[in-house]
Order: structure tokens, then sequence, then C-alpha cells
């Protein structure tokens, strides 16, 4: 079988015949690896500032209210040595977690049902925008006199606290598919679940994840917000009794320890984002 | 493959209305066109934007209805996307989260809606080598260039082992050179493969290049204002002065048009 010219000019133009392509795929690696050094470089240098600048203000004007960073670290060893911080944590991640994943998965049927479905989107389309005003933080009432105080409650309101997000994004995600790539799965002969599943969630994934990352950030604060003012357990609890009595590097230990959570599930989310989304890279 | 001497695509008085909404008229798109492709030929769709051919091109991939009439495909009515054919579009309408490999299966997927067999894998494979991007088949649209995502989505057609192609300004996106290199490439795949094809494009040259007969559309509405046969030997060479002729009688032609009508904004 004769080949069309493998070595025409736009290839050429491009330097994209397969053996370039190996030898920059080796150069990518390479300047990744550099590209983590450097990255990870500059957040040593970032949190290095950071840390002087909590040792200065602790050493100085703050020093009645920021603990001495050596003795904040000294406390989290303490509280996880004496298993409090490991038991509120026990206490914590799971609703957290549970709150979130669930938030997700609603989120995202929810939002792409209504993108995809007109008539459900003209109905429901403006309930997105009232829950989306409403400080979520209002319906801490309705959340105890509903699910009463233990974890369930402060599950559900983690789940309240990152839906909305997720399914505005997925929403807005499958709105915008483009229209000229469904028809090309149509002149296929694909079927409406094929245009689904190859055509629709993937094109929807960007924004989605997108929206994911905010609701993290929102699932953190949310499940704080409910172990103070719900359940009185967990990290929330330990906040509320060392900042009531000002033991500060014990206070310190909670806090951290909430930056830490959600440092992680951000880290998280860029891994899962960049293998999701691998076909965006330019 | 088609019959010998059939007609591959068959056009029966077709009408196309779009009903426009208040008080402005239907907008008459394609006003009785009958036109037969015989098999095995390539025919190229010409006219002012507006008359109708990429309407008349997505009738044909049963994308969209006629009001009245009916398109044939190989003897069948076109009722929806028909088995036997492949659309090219214009932006090479690859999926941008598919690797070229994944793209060019999708057209078998999508179709008999499986995963494909051994055998049509190998198919596929065979055509990204024939379209010249075989090392490339990981590579992810975003990656490649214009003209290359138009080979792939000329392999993704071919892969479907279709009877008819359906092409709808291919290479119009490209710039010129990339075009003239890609248009030398189609006839010469062509001429290997003698897949009937239907080729919509505003550009004279490439018509009179690649096609054996041009249909010269004009607008307002939508009519075949003349069909020219293009008698030259392949494998023809860009700037063949009876080409240039070709072009010539073709501009004649349009440029009536365009005059008689003026431009609407």
């Amino acid at each position: 079988m004769a080949t069309m010219g493998a070595s025409d000019t736009d290839m050429q133009s491009q330097q994209r015949t397969p053996a370039a392509a190996v030898d920059t795929g080796n150069v990518l690696v390479g300047s990744r690896r550099g590209a983590t050094m450097a990255t990870l470089g500059q957040l040593a240098l970032s949190f290095g500032i950071l840390l002087a600048v909590w040792w200065l203000l602790s050493a100085g004007i703050a020093s009645n209210v920021l603990p001495h960073p050596p003795r904040a670290f000294e406390a989290i060893a303490t509280l996880t040595a004496n298993g409090e911080l490991p038991s509120a944590l026990w206490t914590t991640i799971p609703g957290l977690l549970i709150g979130l994943f669930a938030a997700t998965i609603v989120g995202a049927v929810a939002g792409l049902l209504m993108g995809l479905i007109a008539p459900l989107d003209r109905l429901m389309g403006p309930w997105l925008y009232v829950f989306w005003s409403m400080p979520i933080v209002a319906a801490l009432p309705l959340v105890v006199l509903t699910f009463g105080i233990g974890v369930e409650a402060v599950t559900f309101y983690v789940f309240l606290s990152s839906l909305f997000p997720v399914v505005m994004n997925a929403r807005s995600g499958a709105k915008h598919t483009d229209r000229r790539l469904i028809e090309v799965a149509r002149s296929m002969g694909a079927r409406q679940r094929e245009i689904l599943v190859h055509v629709v969630i993937p094109s929807s994934l960007p924004p989605m994840a997108a929206g994911f990352r905010i609701a993290i950030g929102r699932a953190v604060v949310g499940v704080i917000i409910a172990q103070l003012f719900i359940s009185a357990a967990g990290i929330g609890r330990m906040l509320q009794f060392y900042g009531e009595t000002l033991q500060m590097e014990l206070y310190f230990a909670p806090l951290l320890t909430t930056i830490a959570i959600g440092l992680i599930l951000n880290g998280l989310a860029d891994v899962g984002e960049k293998r999701l989304v691998r076909w965006q890279e330019t | 493959m088609s019959q010998a001497r059939g007609v591959a695509i068959k056009f029966q008085n077709i009408h196309k209305v779009y009903s426009t909404s208040g008080s402005e008229q239907p907008l008459h798109v394609l006003d009785d066109i009958a036109l037969d492709i015989p098999a095995g030929t390539f025919c190229c769709l010409v006219g002012p934007s507006g008359c109708g051919k990429t309407t008349l091109l997505r009738l044909a991939g049963g994308l969209i209805a006629s009001s009245r009439g009916s398109a044939l495909l190989d003897g069948a009515e076109v009722t929806g996307p028909p088995r036997g054919a492949s659309m090219v579009f214009q932006d090479s309408g690859l999926f941008p989260w598919m690797t070229v490999r994944d793209n060019v299966e999708a057209g078998i997927k999508m179709r008999e809606h499986r995963r494909l067999t051994p055998t049509e894998r190998a198919f596929s494979q065979e055509q990204i080598v024939k379209v010249g991007l075989a090392g490339f088949e990981n590579f992810y649209p975003v990656q490649l260039s214009g003209g290359m995502k138009q080979r792939v989505g000329l392999a993704r057609a071919l892969a479907r082992g279709p009877q008819v192609m359906l092409m709808d300004e291919p290479f119009g996106a490209l710039d010129a050179q990339t075009r003239a290199l890609m248009q030398e490439e189609l006839q010469q795949l062509w001429t290997r493969e003698k897949i009937t094809v239907l080729f919509v494009t505003h550009d004279l040259d490439e018509a009179a290049y690649l096609a054996d007969t041009v249909v010269l559309m004009s607008r307002n509405p939508g009519r075949i204002k003349s069909v020219i046969n293009v008698d030259v030997e392949r494998p023809r060479v860009i700037g063949d002065p009876r080409l240039a002729e070709i072009r010539r009688a073709a501009w004649e032609s349009l440029r009536e048009e365009l005059q008689g009508v003026g431009e609407p904004a």
C-alpha cells in the first residue's frame, strides 16, 4: 500500500516526524524534572518566608496571639502522641470525604442532566441561583433539625457546601459541548448514549474539574463550620476549645492540620486533573 | 465496493425550506435539486456562500431531512446517517480527548456500537499509515498541525470502508501550500481507492483539479446552475492549462451569479 508523502511541508515545518517526537519527549521529561525542582525550590522559598514572618511576629508585636513556631510544632507532636489529634481527624475526615464525594457524584449527574435537557434546565436553573446566593451557613438550623447533631449532620452540611460549584460547572460544560462534535458523532451513526459518553462527558471534564476544586475548598470550610456549630467534635471542636481558652500553641495544631488537609486534597485533585484532561496540554 | 456503472448518490427533486420566525419569508435554501453522481466519480459542489451546497451535503449524510424530495445512496433512501458514507469536515471534527488512533477507530465504533475486531483495528492502522501518520497514533489533536488533523479526518473516513465520502470544504482552513499538497495527495488516494466523492468547496481551482464533474450552484434559492465535465486524465498537474480553462468557464458562470444578486451583508 503506497503512502501519502510522509515528509511534506506541514510536517517538516512542525518538526513532528516520529523521531523528532521521541527526542522532544526526552527533552520534555528532562525539562519537566527541571521544572519540578524549580517548583519545589519556589515552594520552599515561599513557605520559608511565611514561616520567617510568623517567627518574627511571634517574637515581636504579636507574641500574645501567635505562638513561637517550634512550640506550635511541638504541640502537634504532643497532641498526636496523646491521641487527641488522630481521634479528631478520625471524626472529621470521613464526613469530609463522604460529603465531598457525594456532592461530586450528585452534582456531576444533576449538572450534566440540566445541561443536556433544556426543559429540566428551565425548571431547575433558577433554583441553582437561589442556592448559589444563599450562604449555606444560614441553613445550619435546618440541617440540625433534619439530621440532629451527629456525624450525619456534618456530612450533609459538607455535601451541601460543596454541591453547587460542581452542579454549576457540569451544567455549563454540558451546555457548551461543541455542537459540531456532536454532529460528527451523529454522522458516524452514534446513539444518544454514545454521544453522552464519548462527546458530552469528556468535553465537560475540564469545567467539572474546576468545579471540583472549588468544592474542595468549600468542603473543608464546611466540615469545620459544621463541627464548630453543630456537633462540637473533631478538628472544629479543638479549634474552638483551644482558641477560647487561649492556648495558642495547642490551637495552632488543628489550624495547621486543616490547612494541610486542604493542601493534600488540592494536590490529589491536581494529579487527577492532569490524568483526566491530558489531551488539553499544549 | 459499489457497482461499476451505477449511480452512487442521487438527489431527487430536493427542496429544503427553513421557516424563519416572525414576519420574514421562509428561507428557500434548496430549490428542486436533481443530480446523479455515478459510482466511483469525484463530484465538486461549488457556489457562493448561502447557495446551499453544505446543506445538500448534510442531506446526503443524513444529518438533516429535506422538506420535499429525497436523497438516495446506492439506491436506498437516506433517512439517517448511512452506514456506507463517511463525512470529512472543514475543521477536521476530531475529538480533542481522543488520540489519533482512537479518533480513527471512533468512526467504526460509533457505527457498530461495539469494540473493534482485530481486523478492523488493523484496517484502521492501515489508513493511518496511508495518510502518512504512522508514528503519530498516540498523539492528541492539539499536538498536530492543521494539515495533519485533516489527514486524521481522512483516515477516519477511510477506516469505515465507505462507498461514499462526503467532504465539506476539508482544506478550506489550510494555508495555500498545505492545501495544494493535500489536494495532490487526495488525488493520488482517490485514484487508488475509487470511492465516490461529493466534495464541497468554494475554490474553483480546487474543484477543477479534483473533480470529474463540477456542479455550479446559484443562491436565493439554491439551484443547480450548470454542470461542467472535466475530461482531463489523471494524474493531473496543478496549473495544467486545460484545468485553467475549466476554471475560467466556471468563473464566468459564477460571476454572473454574484453580480446578478449582489452581496448581501
